[in-house]
């Protein structure tokens, strides 16, 4: 009889047991994971806004550097090649204030820093120029050619 | 009644383990992660983020030769066809 009644009792407390272990667990990676989607929405949408910034800058600078008016710099960011155009001022501003934001956002995420994203950037900028754009390197003006 | 008596006792015994098991609070150990050797190019991802982030400009500027085509293809196929036109004449 005592033989009989251990077995299921035991069986029953051990399910019990697991159980409440299981839904502890649950709960806590339920947690976690709250707080790491909360981090990356926050992250994605500050690249997101910043995206569509860029995006309805981009007919306007794409002008500007067509008129030989700016040009890309080595160091990531918009400079204007002879005098400053009043009109457009504010425009260039707000790009490069824009690029500093994105260099910063990027260097958090892939862990590294703002220097490097700014010259990768620029690399990139280089190789995406049309003939005819000025290109600065070293301080110097160069015109891409074909 | 002795058998009785034990019975209840293996029972509460039962119940109490139940409401313990219940109540139970599991730490966990910290896990702990092996350093694996990998070289992670980190210029290859910054590249692959600034590329993913202005592919806008690549699709503007398809959108863009793409208009263009369009709105010039009518004017040089009447030319054509003038020409082709004045041809038979």
């Amino acid at each position: 009889m005592k033989s009989k009644l251990y077995i299921p009792v035991t069986f029953l407390s051990l399910v019990c047991f697991i159980g409440a272990s299981t839904a502890l667990a649950a709960d806590h990676k339920k947690a976690d994971d709250g707080k790491s989607s909360k981090s990356d929405d926050g992250g994605s949408s500050k690249l997101d806004q910043l995206k569509k910034r860029f995006q309805e800058r981009y007919p306007a600078i794409k002008e500007l550097k067509a008129r030989g008016v700016v040009g890309e710099t080595d160091k990531g960011y918009l400079e204007w090649v002879e005098k400053k155009e009043s009109s457009s001022a504010d425009l260039v501003k707000e790009e490069n204030d824009d690029r500093t934001a994105l260099y910063k956002a990027v260097a958090e995420k892939e862990k590294t820093d703002q220097d490097t994203v700014a010259k990768h950037n620029a690399q990139r900028n280089f190789d995406k120029a049309k003939t005819g754009e000025y290109l600065q390197v070293d301080g110097k003006w160069h015109k891409k050619e074909g | 009644m002795r058998p009785a008596i034990s019975t209840i006792g293996v029972a509460a015994a039962g119940v109490v383990a139940i409401l313990a098991g219940g109540c139970a609070h599991v730490k966990v150990d910290p896990i702990q992660v092996q350093t694996i050797h990998i070289v992670h190019d980190v210029n290859i991802s910054v590249d692959k983020t600034l590329e993913d982030f202005f592919a806008f400009q690549e699709s503007q500027a398809t959108t863009r030769a793409a208009a263009t085509t369009q709105s010039t293809q009518p004017a040089t196929q009447t030319a054509a066809a003038n020409d082709a036109a004045g041809d038979v004449k």
